[in-house]
């Protein structure tokens, strides 16, 4: 793809570079990389301005549910899971992190009206910007957690499938991305989707293996568990993280599944309502 | 160069910066709700009963080293038109050419966040028109002292008052060097002073060969700066020819439409 256009003809099928020989192509504009930069810092900074403590609440919170939902889940039930709240931890630092970039992406058009309206950028990075400016708080929190499991010893368990980690958190981010954009998308022409979001959130809350392991769980209710888009990359993770295992096939299978029919479901919604999308915000 | 040629001259030579081809935008007005599920399913709109066309068979050319306004009623479409060219917007029929970077300045307001600071928004607001990360810090402080702004430039933009943000906004527009610069009545803003600085700043990039593409309802603005100008009248082009010729039939018709009513 050329990223230096001399010139760009826009017509109602959008913007095209047209090259020296007058054909038409697609281009990116070729500081799309430094738009995205700019708009993933300022979301940054301006999320944490004027707080005196910023992140840390961002961990203080994950730590204080971990204490007490082992707790009084251990408790309740009878679970023997080894290091039960460090398995917890892992569920609410994942939750935290999905559930986070997906309400405040899909409402970025919103909250960000004025520079959508003027925008002579593409319009997606606006929503990418939002996840990759969470996905630096997410990094943090991953400190944490090997901050945490460093005084719970044996809570980690390292193995060469650690290698596939890179590449369940790159799916997750691309399930993020997508869903966030299909979601942001959406949202400027029919506003209840973000009321949606948050209902599907709540209830997703719940489904995702978030507190408690799937195993317990009788046979019936693990298929349901696994229609959550987050489950199946949850506990793979989790797979590797503490036992040092590689995640099974049809977990693999599924962790591929999510991400990559949500990507294809918001670049054809995207596709289809971009030219429209100025006209509504 | 002949600046007398027709406004729909072809063919288009390099010379020519902007080539606006029958461009036209249209507004579905009475179906405001889309139908959700229909809508989701299908990813169409449904038909809508009326449509309107803030801009139609809109036609002319910004060349190098022009300075041309554009004056019209509120309404006329001056801002949809501006939108289309600055790409913000897209048309639904005909087609707009640019030939190199182009920088707008759509309408008061900077669509920064008002929490930032002013350097801040400059690097921000240098990259959303078009320059890298590098190329934008290289140009704070040549912005900051161009909108008289050194003293302020660690204040939130919460604190400027509208004058200061439109001169910060202006100064970005225009320093950050593009081929063809978008203004919409940002001029019109700050004092007396800034309002010299900016004209000559059009008229410098102008000598440069730049073109630039001047909104503004301030006519003797219009008539001081600009080779050549369109009247926007209902979405089309009502005259077109020099400044002064423009204006004074613009003018003309605006004092009759009062006469008659």
């Amino acid at each position: 793809m050329p990223t230096e256009p001399l010139s760009i003809l826009m017509t109602p099928a959008g913007a095209r570079h047209l090259d020296a020989d007058g054909k038409l192509r697609r281009f990116l504009p070729r500081n799309t990389g430094s738009v995205l930069w700019v708009l993933a810092m300022t979301d940054f900074r301006t999320r944490y301005r004027g707080q005196q403590l910023g992140l840390t609440w961002s961990l203080l919170q994950p730590i204080a549910m971990m204490a007490i939902l082992a707790k009084v889940l251990q408790s309740v039930a009878r679970i023997d899971v080894p290091h039960f709240p460090f398995y917890v931890l892992c569920g609410i630092i994942y939750w935290q992190f999905c559930s986070r970039i997906w309400s405040a992406a899909t409402r970025t058009f919103f909250v960000k009206n004025d520079l959508a309206k003027r925008a002579t950028f593409r319009r997606y990075l606006m929503p990418i910007s939002t996840v990759a400016s969470h996905c630096v708080t997410g990094a943090i929190e991953c400190v944490l957690v090997l901050g945490v499991a460093i005084l719970m010893p044996g809570s980690l368990h390292f193995g060469w499938s650690w290698l596939v980690l890179p590449v369940l958190v790159s799916l997750l981010v691309l399930l993020l991305l997508s869903l966030s954009v299909l979601t942001a998308t959406l949202c400027v022409f029919f506003r209840d989707i973000a009321f949606i979001v948050e209902t599907l959130l709540a209830f997703l809350y719940w489904l995702t293996p978030v507190f408690y392991p799937p195993e317990a769980l009788p046979r019936s209710m693990q298929i349901l568990v696994q229609l959550s888009p987050f489950s199946a990359l949850l506990i793979s993770i989790r797979t590797v993280l503490m036992r040092g295992e590689f995640p099974d096939g049809s977990l693999l299978a599924l962790d591929f599944l999510f991400p990559v029919l949500a990507f294809v479901a918001s670049a054809m919604v995207y596709r289809a309502y971009e030219s429209r999308l100025a006209d509504q915000l | 160069m002949n600046r007398d040629l027709p406004i729909n001259s072809e063919p288009a030579s390099a010379e020519v910066l902007v080539e606006v081809r029958d461009l036209g935008k249209s507004f579905n007005l009475v179906r405001r709700q889309h139908h959700f599920i229909r809508t989701l399913l299908m990813m169409t709109p449904g038909k809508s009963e009326q449509t309107r066309w803030p801009v139609r068979h809109v036609s002319f050319d910004l060349r190098k080293g022009e300075v041309l306004g554009v004056i019209g009623e509120n309404g006329c479409g001056k801002t949809t038109l501006l939108a289309m060219i600055a790409g913000a917007t897209v048309p639904t029929e005909g087609s707009v050419l640019i030939r190199g970077r182009l920088s707008a300045l759509l309408g008061l307001g900077t669509g920064f966040d008002p929490d930032m600071v002013a350097r801040e928004a400059i690097v921000v607001g240098a990259v959303i028109l078009g320059l890298s990360w590098g190329e934008a810090r290289a140009r704070v402080e040549e912005i900051l002292h161009f909108a008289q702004l050194e003293d302020s430039g660690e204040m939130p933009l919460r604190h400027y008052s509208n004058g200061m943000q439109a001169r910060l906004s202006f100064a970005i527009g225009v320093l950050s060097h593009p081929n063809v610069l978008l203004v919409d009545e940002v001029l019109s803003v700050g004092d007396k002073t800034f309002s010299d600085k900016g004209q000559e700043h059009i008229l410098r990039m102008k000598e440069s060969g730049a073109g630039v593409l001047l909104v503004s309802h301030d006519l003797p603005l219009i008539r001081r700066l600009c080779t050549r100008a369109i009247w926007l009248d209902h979405g089309a082009i009502a005259a077109a020819g020099t400044a002064a010729n423009v204006i004074e039939t613009y003018v003309d018709a605006i004092a009759a439409r009062r006469a008659s009513i």
